[in-house]
Order: structure tokens, then C-alpha cells, then sequence
């Protein structure tokens, strides 16, 4: 069975929330990074040359990615409180099938239920887990999401039109979120969500383990007061997530500015190399899949349709700053298996469509 | 105390956003079509910044047990954003950014075929009524494009703004006129340009805002025949308001 296992008393009584920033070694190593950057940033204002001219591009480059992103992430974090004030277990309950194929399947195609891109969805995911949604439904919804949803839909119809390209993208990224959650069916909670992604099962039991914090307030019962209750959690999911999205996006402008792009592109355009170029391409970029429709044009002539429909797929699941994120809900290894599972999948559907399919 | 530090981010987060938008130096970052969305965005900062004040010394809700205090460690990172937006005068990619990214001045080798069937026939050919004089960098190479022989537009006007860009590639006596083009942020910038021939190069430096007026030639660049803008005129203007074209 793929619901949530129950945790054991003794796990329970564990303090076992800590911070998953700071659990993990390769965390300590990106915190490291950026606190260089930081450091670099303060000196190149003193000094001419050429590290001033790179590091002013670098600035340039993290505030477009931070700045473009940050709106999503609020949106996902206000849907986050919303979801967990407004909407009880019982309701999500019911939204899931029972059985992990078929609940798989309707968790790639939330995405409709709630409107979140690649940033927003990864706050929206981790209630979701807080709230005992299975493991399946989860990853399927999370890398689906920000396909699957109405925007995305209209954006990728406005520049492609009616065609290939649009049920391309939208089948493939169904079928590859779907068949992804179910690698997940075998999988206990504890072993793939950081602590503070796992369902609490039992409060009373959590209270009696935490009891040296002072006693929670109760949730407020008037409208007005549930509703700043929302704000709030929003407001702390947003500052849980958003150092996540920072180091991603120093991570993704860094690699902008110090590698050049043209040497990818000119990698090759046979039918194999420019599906992996294309796919890691849109790992660096880590644009926005609301508009990467327009981006995906203007390589639309010079790259085969296969590697231009994996940019489009595998760009909105799993990117440079999204998979930075992705280390706030799971663990550090679900985070690699997320990625390399869905690289190599669009990459054999990709290669499948430029060698035997004709568009 | 945490409650405290968390209102100054958010209310610090979204002062400084809304003072991008307000300066426009916001446009130096993304696409105007998200401005709107970073306007939402500032106002939704101070307004949860507001309801940490509102929310009083209780310790969290129900809804928040157990949620650790925000880290020293984890204040300094959230704040990295406005710390380097302070530090950093804002200022759009220019020449120095070209470098690092494929440069498209035209006659870009396509499959004409493959790109009609996976686009749809209507998009992107809006701006194709415009008149020659109105068309910027990214207008006339689509019309490169379109008519794909270079010699059909010798002789045709045209009047274009841009930065210069220098490259060895190029000719003693031409530079680039040059825009980023974007869709999203300047992540996805790409670098556009015409070639023009100028024989006095020496009075331009790269990054200079110029507006170039002149005839299309044919000329050569990397092996491929292009259409070249042989300038009459090259006179050094401001950069405008909003330095990147959008795709």
C-alpha cells in the first residue's frame, strides 16, 4: 500500500524536525558557495577588471531568475496556507483514488486543481506530504504540475498552435510524472521526505514530545482570523523555500555567466545529441514554464522536434533551481533518482521521436 | 525575536522589489509582461510582512508546531537577493554578456520545412506589417528569414537603435549593432544584431547606445551571405528605458 505508514511512538517522540538546510553535507557545500559569491560581491566593488565586468552579469542574471520566480513562489505558499487551513484531510481524501495507478494518474493532473508553476508547486507538495497525501501522488503532481495546468496549456498552444508539440508535450509529461510516482509505490514516507515533509500522525503524541515548547495556539475559528492564519503559514512556507530558490538561482546564474552557451548549442543537431543538449539546456536555464513556449521557438528551426518537445517536458520538471528546491521536501537522494529518472525517460522518448516519427 | 527578523525580510523584500518597479530598473531583469506580476508579488510581502506584527508574541499556531526559528545561517541567505540588488547598481546585459552566448546576426542556417509544421501559421508574424523605418533588430531579421535570399533587401532603408559590440570576427570597418532578446528574464537573453559598416569604428567603443541609419548591402560574416547595413549615419544616443526586445 502507498498510503503513509504510521511513524512508531519512539519516532515520534524524537525532536525530529530539525533544519534540513543544515543536515545535509551537500547543503553545508552550496551554503558555502553562496556566501562566496556574497563575499566576491562586496570585493568587486573596489576593484576594476574583468571580475567586476563577470560578477556584474552574474547580479544581472540571479535578480532576472529571482526576480521572475519569486511571484511563483509566494502564489505557491499562499495556496500552501490556504490548503492547510481551508481544506481538510477528508476532502484530499477523497480526491485520490484508492488504488496507486490510478491515483498516480490524478496526481500528475492536479496540476488543473491547482494552478502552480515549477516554483509555486514545490511549497503546494510538501503540505500535500504534511497533510498525509501518498508518496505516489505526490511526485506524480509535483512533476507534472507545471505542465499541467491551464496557463501552461494556453502559452504552449499560443506559439506551437494545435499540433504535435502541444499533445507531445502534455502526453509525455503526464506519462513520465505518472510512471515516476509509481517507482515511489514501494517506498515508506521516512525514507524518501525530509522530517519536516513527513506527516505528523499523531499530535497529541508530537506535543508530548516537543514539551519543553510553550503550548500552541488553537486554530482561530472566526473567518477573518483563519484567513490571517493563512497569510502567516504562507508567509513562513515562502521563507522556508526561498533560500532554497536563492541557492538555485546563484547556482544556475553562476554556471550562466562562466559557461558560454554556444559551445552547448553547437554540440550537434543529430537526433541523439541535440535531445541531450537541449534537455541540459534547460537544466541551466531554468526558465519559467509558463513561458518557455516562446524560448522553444526561436530554437524551433534549428533543432529537431524530439529535442525541442524534451526542452518543453523535462525543462518544467526538473531544472537548476527547482531541483534546489526539490531538497527542502525530500531527501537528497529522492532528489537525484527524481532527476536522473526523468532525464533518461525524456531522453528515450525524445530520441524514439527524431529517429521513427515524422512531423 | 523571529517573528521580528521574518516581518523585516518580507517588509524588506518587498520595499525593494517595489522600488525596482518604480525606478523601471525592474526591466533590466525580466520581461515586461511580469512586471504586473512583480507589482502582486511586492504588495503580497508587505502584507504578510504586516501580519507577523499583527500576529502577536504567541508562539505559532497549531498549524506550525514544531517549525524551527529562522537560523542566523538562513536569515543571511533569505537576504542575499536585496543584499546584492543593494550592492549591484542595476544595469542591463550589454556587450560584455555577448560572449558567452550564440549570436544571431542572420542568415542562421534553418530547416524551413521543419519549422512550419511544428509552428502555428499565425504566430509571430504580427509585427510583419510594420513599415521598413519602424522595424528595430529583431524585425528585420526576421524578415532575413522570411525572404532568406540576402540580395532581395539590398538597397532597402532602415533605422535601428542598439548597443555597439565589437568582435574579431568582424571586419576593421564594421561592428555590431546589438539587443538581447528575451522571453522570460535574462536567463534566456539571447544576443541579435546587424552588422554595419562604418568607417570611423575608432570614435565607438563596445556598449555605447547608438542609432544607426543606412542601406542593406550584401556583405559576408562566418562564411554565410548576409544582408550588411552600410550606415550613413551612426549618432550616439541614450540606451532606452527598456534595453532588451521581446521574443
Amino acid at each position: 500500500m502507498d498510503r503513509l505508514e504510521p511513524v512508531t511512538e519512539q519516532d515520534s517522540l524524537r525532536p525530529q524536525r530539525q533544519n534540513a538546510l543544515l543536515d545535509q553535507t551537500f547543503s553545508r557545500w552550496l551554503i558555502g558557495l553562496g556566501l562566496m559569491i556574497l563575499v566576491v560581491a562586496i570585493l568587486s566593488r573596489f576593484i576594476e577588471g574583468p571580475i567586476n565586468v563577470r560578477f556584474q552579469i552574474f547580479a544581472t542574471i540571479f535578480m532576472g531568475i529571482f526576480v521572475e520566480a519569486v511571484p511563483f513562489l509566494l502564489a505557491g505558499s499562499l495556496v500552501s496556507g490556504f490548503l492547510e487551513v481551508f481544506v481538510g484531510k477528508k476532502m484530499l481524501e477523497r480526491l485520490i483514488p484508492r488504488h496507486p495507478v490510478p491515483a498516480a494518474f490524478v496526481g500528475s493532473l492536479l496540476g488543473f486543481v491547482f494552478p502552480v508553476c515549477e516554483c509555486g508547486v514545490v511549497p503546494v507538495t510538501r503540505r500535500l506530504y504534511q497533510k498525509g497525501m501518498p508518496l505516489t501522488v505526490g511526485v506524480s503532481f509535483l512533476l507534472a504540475a507545471p505542465v499541467i495546468n491551464p496557463i501552461v496549456l494556453l502559452s504552449t498552444v499560443a506559439v506551437f498552435g494545435w499540433g504535435p508539440v502541444v499533445y507531445g508535450r502534455f502526453a509525455f509529461t503526464i506519462i513520465i510524472a505518472t510512471l515516476i510516482g509509481l517507482v515511489f509505490m514501494v517506498a515508506r514516507p521516512r525514507d524518501v521526505l525530509v522530517p519536516e515533509s513527513v506527516e505528523m500522525p499523531n499530535l497529541q503524541m508530537q506535543v508530548a514530545g516537543l514539551g519543553n515548547l510553550p503550548a500552541p495556539a488553537q486554530p482561530s475559528s472566526s473567518v477573518a482570523g483563519r484567513l490571517w492564519d493563512a497569510i502567516g503559514i504562507a508567509g513562513d512556507d515562502f521563507l522556508d523555500m526561498v533560500r532554497f530558490l536563492i541557492l538555485g538561482c546563484m547556482l544556475a546564474a553562476t554556471m550562466q555567466t562562466f559557461l558560454p552557451q554556444s559551445v552547448l548549442l553547437q554540440l550537434g543537431e543529430g537526433p541523439v545529441v541535440s535531445v541531450i543538449v537541449m534537455q541540459v539546456l534547460a537544466f541551466i536555464l531554468s526558465v519559467c514554464s509558463t513561458v518557455d513556449a516562446f524560448l522553444a521557438l526561436s530554437f524551433a528551426g534549428t533543432f529537431t522536434v524530439g529535442s525541442i518537445l524534451a526542452f518543453l517536458t523535462f525543462g518544467p520538471m526538473v531544472d537548476t533551481k527547482s531541483a534546489l528546491m526539490f531538497l527542502g521536501v525530500f531527501r537528497r537522494r529522492t532528489v537525484a533518482y527524481l532527476l536522473g529518472l526523468s532525464f533518461m525517460m525524456m531522453l528515450v522518448i525524445g530520441i524514439f521521436i527524431n529517429l521513427f516519427v515524422n512531423w | 525575536m523571529d517573528r521580528f527578523i521574518k516581518m523585516t525580510l518580507l517588509l524588506a523584500l518587498g520595499l525593494f522589489l517595489y522600488s525596482r518597479i518604480m525606478s523601471g530598473t525592474i526591466l533590466f531583469y525580466i520581461n515586461e509582461r511580469f512586471v504586473t506580476l512583480s507589482l502582486l508579488a511586492s504588495v503580497g510581502f508587505i502584507l504578510i510582512g504586516f501580519s507577523y506584527y499583527r500576529r502577536g508574541e504567541q508562539p505559532a499556531s497549531l498549524y506550525n508546531l514544531g517549525r524551527q526559528p529562522i537560523t542566523w545561517l538562513g536569515l543571511l541567505i533569505a537576504a542575499i537577493p536585496i543584499v546584492i540588488g543593494v550592492m549591484v547598481e542595476p544595469q542591463p546585459l550589454g556587450a560584455s554578456a555577448v560572449g558567452t552566448r550564440e549570436l544571431d546576426v542572420g542568415g542562421l542556417p534553418t530547416n524551413e520545412s521543419r519549422l512550419r509544421s511544428i509552428t502555428s501559421p499565425t504566430g509571430g508574424s504580427e509585427r510583419m506589417g510594420l513599415l521598413p523605418g519602424e522595424r528595430n533588430v529583431v524585425d528585420w531579421l526576421m524578415e532575413f528569414q522570411r525572404v532568406s535570399d540576402p540580395s532581395v533587401l539590398a538597397g532597402e532603408e532602415a533605422r535601428v537603435i542598439g548597443f555597439v559590440y565589437f568582435d574579431d570576427r568582424f571586419d576593421e570597418d564594421a561592428f555590431m549593432v546589438g539587443r538581447f532578446v528575451l522571453s522570460c528574464c535574462v536567463a534566456d537573453a539571447s544576443p541579435v544584431g546587424l552588422i554595419v559598416r562604418w568607417p570611423d569604428t575608432q570614435s565607438l567603443a563596445n556598449d555605447t547606445w547608438v542609432e544607426v541609419s543606412g542601406q542593406f548591402v550584401v556583405g559576408e560574416f562566418d562564411g554565410r551571405t548576409i544582408p550588411v547595413l552600410a550606415a550613413e549615419t551612426v549618432e550616439i544616443t541614450e540606451a532606452p528605458a527598456q534595453p532588451y526586445l521581446y521574443r
